[in-house]
Parts: C-alpha cells; sequence; structure tokens
C-alpha cells in the first residue's frame, strides 16, 4: 500500500513535471476536493459497516482516550520546536504538517491548495512517520514502555502498524492502538482543515 | 470552512449508510478497491502538481530535510508525552495498572 502509494506520486510528479499541460494543474484543485469526498464518504462506510469502534471504546474505559491526546499534544509540542529551528517553515506551516499524524493519503492532499511546498513536506514528513513507526514500535516497547509504541505511527496504529504493535507487546495494548488510531484518524480532517483554514 | 463541513458531512453520511448496510447479505468488498483507486488518483493529482511547481522540485532535498526534522520532533513529542500520561495515569512499562 504504502508502496503504491509513493510511486503514484513519484509518477504524478513525472507527469507534472513533463507532459501534464497548465490548464489540468488549474482545475486539480477541484478534482482533489471531489475526489477527497469520494475517499472520505467510503472510509465513513468502512466504519459504520465495521460497528465495533463504540463496543471498543465502552470496553476499555475513558482512560484510553487519554492517550490519543497526549499524543497530539507531543505531535504540536514536536511540530512547534521543529517550526521554531527550521527557518524556511513558519510555525503554522509546521503545525499543518504535524496535524497530518501519519495519514499520508489524506493530510497532504487537503494541504496541497493551502501550499504546495507544504503538501510536499507533508507527505514526506506523514511517510518517514509511519515508516520510522514501524521500525522503532519493537525497540520503543523494550527500552520505554508498551503504551509508547502507539504513538509513533499515529492514525496508522490502526490498520497498518496493528499487527507491529501487537506483536511488540500485547492483545490488550493492541486495543488501545486501535483506539487512538480511530481518535487520529478522525481528528486529522478537522486539525488540517482548522489550521490550513480549508 | 465550507469544504472541511462538506468533507465531515460526507464522512458522517458514509458512517451512517455503512451502519444500516452492517447485516445486509450482500458483500461490500468492492468500497475497498473504490478507495484504493481514490487514493491512487489523489497522490498522482498531488504529485503532479508538486511537479509541475518547478521552484519545488528544485527543493526537494531541502524539503525531504525538512520532513525529517520535523518527524524526529514529533516522534520524540509524541513518545514523551505518552510516558507523562502512562505514568500520571499510574500503568507500569508493560501497560499494567499499578496502584490498585
Amino acid at each position: 500500500m504504502t508502496k503504491a502509494i509513493v510511486i503514484s506520486v513519484a509518477c504524478g510528479m513525472l507527469a507534472g513535471y513533463f507532459i501534464l499541460p497548465g490548464w489540468f494543474i488549474d482545475i486539480s484543485g477541484n478534482l482533489l476536493v471531489v475526489g477527497l469526498c469520494v475517499l472520505l464518504f467510503f472510509v465513513g462506510l468502512d466504519i459504520g459497516m465495521e460497528g465495533t469502534v463504540v463496543e471498543h471504546f465502552k470496553k476499555s474505559g475513558w482512560r484510553v482516550l487519554v492517550f490519543p491526546f497526549a499524543i497530539m499534544i507531543g505531535t504540536y509540542a514536536g511540530s512547534i520546536a521543529a517550526g521554531l529551528i527550521l527557518p524556511s517553515l513558519g510555525l503554522r506551516d509546521a503545525l499543518a504538517v504535524g496535524s497530518g499524524f501519519g495519514w499520508y493519503s489524506l493530510a497532504p492532499v487537503m494541504l496541497a491548495e493551502y501550499s504546495t511546498s507544504v503538501s510536499a513536506v507533508s507527505f514526506m514528513h506523514n511517510v518517514m512517520r509511519e515508516l520510522f513507526g514501524i521500525l522503532l514500535i519493537p525497540i520503543i516497547a523494550k527500552k520505554v514502555g508498551y503504551i509508547e509504541t502507539i504513538s509513533l505511527p499515529g492514525a496508522a496504529s490502526m490498520d497498518v502498524c496493528l499487527p507491529v504493535v501487537e506483536k511488540a507487546t500485547r492483545g490488550d495494548v493492541a486495543v488501545y492502538s486501535f483506539i487512538s488510531g480511530v481518535v487520529l484518524s478522525a481528528a486529522v480532517p478537522i486539525t488540517v482543515g482548522l489550521i490550513a483554514g480549508v | 470552512m465550507g469544504v472541511l463541513a462538506l468533507y465531515l458531512a460526507i464522512t458522517l453520511v458514509g458512517c451512517l449508510v455503512g451502519s444500516k448496510l452492517r447485516n445486509s447479505e450482500k458483500n461490500f468488498s468492492w468500497t475497498g478497491k473504490v478507495q484504493l483507486v481514490a487514493i491512487i488518483l489523489l497522490v498522482f493529482i498531488m504529485g503532479s502538481r508538486i511537479g509541475a511547481d518547478k521552484s519545488i522540485v528544485a527543493s526537494l532535498s531541502s524539503i525531504g530535510i525538512t520532513a525529517l526534522v520535523i518527524t524526529i520532533f514529533v516522534l520524540a513529542g509524541s513518545v514523551g508525552a505518552v510516558f507523562l500520561a502512562r505514568k500520571l495515569l499510574g500503568f507500569n512499562k508493560e501497560g499494567m495498572k499499578t496502584d490498585d
């Protein structure tokens, strides 16, 4: 999945650089809005058909919600620190990039009209967050703690990284991982949208 | 702001339709394929906007370094915040409750 996405971004970049006419780039903003609507409808459909999200919440109690919000606060603290030391990136841009919480197929697309360069940074950051997450989960589980592992991939802790978390920790930490991923994923369109003023 | 409201409304409509369809006998495995096609097209278009902007293509290496720096800080911040939250809630290193 990650591979397919990275390849199609690369193909898009080559097409944009060499082939595609200016009018295509001009209407691409509207195409993105239509495409995002289609994608988000089906994301919602999946959540609705799954129907287990609410039960998961009930089983684990309110404490489980503390962790995704801690991950948001930590992500923003990190984004602000990075924004302060990176002169090329304003604070708002850094927050917009961090707000993707690892959802590399949604956040950079939403940022495409806000700023193409921020969108490019967002794509790379969110892909890196997931890849480094997969690599670091076993190390963080051993050296720091089990629950900390779910913070690494962000939104991807509910799907791609769920089996990795489960393997490195325990079954009930995987439930935390799933719920954290659900909350962060739900937050992405809101946080990115608000910061970028979509 | 209007587009954000549209996105959230459409996701919610998807949720409602999905929960109505939950017990139906039909097979909905095609929805995953629709999502995949939508994602591929979206990131292709996003990539084309990046590729069409010559100044961004020229600065791709610095964009990569910027993303790397943000990623390192974000990962450190997230792990640190969850570490503090875990201590405050009284969970041990293996994620078990210890104070009861």
